[in-house]
């Protein structure tokens, strides 16, 4: 075997090596990224109904005017949360001012931001029946997502938003 | 032949050096999500509710005066059934500290008990805290109920009872977290 052949079998020993672990550290990351969101594009989940800190009832029926919908996980005891509002505040006027609604929800109904106002297109929900608590997994507070008028997940984020986030939900409903 | 050979390799390479980029990029983007976020994992006890009191007054929060409340899920597909086994039980348990609290699980249920809340001779429970609600659904996917001690908010899981001869088990569970 010349010295060429050999640091040539070496290398092809080595790179094949090298793809075989990059992939299996790439199937473990996706692996892992699945469990922690378990909100992802392409699921369909149900109508959040319930009651608002106002007492008043949100019914399937007061959701399906809009053509697309906004749901935020958050509390006032995250910190991250407090420290995206900003940014979550600026997202939810872009997506609402594109027709959708809003809809915010809390670990529990006394961890809801004050802020959050009741409006036609934006509700603060502190308590939903069981089947909605079944129907939506939020592991992580802040959660957004955003879903298309057959209410089909077309952008979620776990964690804090980014500045451009607004406009790459809003380039998901074109997919 | 070793210039195809040589090709091979480098292109065994660049592919590889590719999929470590995407790693590294999928772990950063792992790291940031969960470095920013908060994981409420504590189980929580029902406080915001809708519901009916034993007497079918509609209640928003836990009704005071017990020590504690067994809380469990009212199946909407066998109504009746559920109703009428926890009717027995509260009946049989009137004069103790324990209050039973039945939640609703879908909209055949909560329809049954709007209309006649005065059914149930127990609390019942429509709409409720999300993450209280999904731990009460993870108890009962093992087939146990939550045990909340009112003053302490302590939560603890009992067996549920699959039959009235189960229902001394469930007293002597009760009696053990006193």
């Amino acid at each position: 075997m010349t010295q060429g052949t050999y640091w040539l079998r070496w290398a092809s020993i080595c790179a094949v090596l090298f793809n075989a672990g990059a992939i299996g550290v790439h199937y473990w990351l996706a692996h892992k990224s699945m469990i922690n969101q378990p909100v992802r594009p392409g699921e369909v989940i149900g109508p959040i109904t319930g009651i608002t800190s106002t007492g008043v009832t949100v019914t399937e029926d007061s959701t399906n005017a809009y053509p697309c919908h906004v749901i935020r996980y958050t509390s006032i005891h995250c910190p991250w949360c407090r420290r995206d509002e900003p940014t979550w505040e600026r997202f939810d006027e872009t997506l609402r001012s594109h027709g959708c609604d809003s809809t915010i929800l809390s670990p529990t109904g006394g961890d809801l931001p004050p802020n959050a106002k009741l409006t036609p297109n934006q509700r603060p929900i502190v308590a939903v029946p069981v089947f909605v608590a079944q129907n939506i997994d939020l592991p992580v507070t802040p959660a957004t997502l955003v879903l298309d008028k057959n209410r089909k997940i077309v952008w979620s984020n776990l964690g804090i938003l980014k500045p451009d986030d607004a406009q790459r939900a809003l380039s998901s409903f074109s997919k | 032949m070793r210039i195809f050979d040589l090709l091979l390799c480098l292109f065994l390479l660049i592919v590889a050096g590719y999929i470590v980029r995407l790693d590294v990029q999928d772990f950063r983007a792992l790291q940031r999500t969960a470095a920013a976020s908060t994981l409420p994992t504590t189980p929580i006890a029902l406080r915001f509710i809708s519901g009916y009191d034993a007497q079918a007054h509609p209640i928003s929060a836990l009704p005071s005066g017990f020590k504690r409340f067994v809380i469990f899920v009212i199946h909407g597909s066998h109504f009746k059934e559920d109703v009428d086994f926890w009717n027995r039980i509260k009946d049989e348990n009137t004069a103790s500290a324990t209050e039973f609290v039945g939640v609703c699980d879908d909209a055949n249920c909560i329809n049954s008990l709007t209309m006649e809340p005065g059914k149930l001779h127990f609390c019942s429970v429509v709409f409720g805290d999300y993450l209280a609600l999904r731990g009460l659904l993870a108890a009962a996917a093992q087939g146990r109920m939550l045990v909340v001690t009112q003053d302490t908010d302590a939560i603890r899981t009992v067996d549920y009872p699959k039959s009235l001869a189960e229902v001394a088990g469930l007293k002597a569970a009760l009696a053990e977290g006193q």
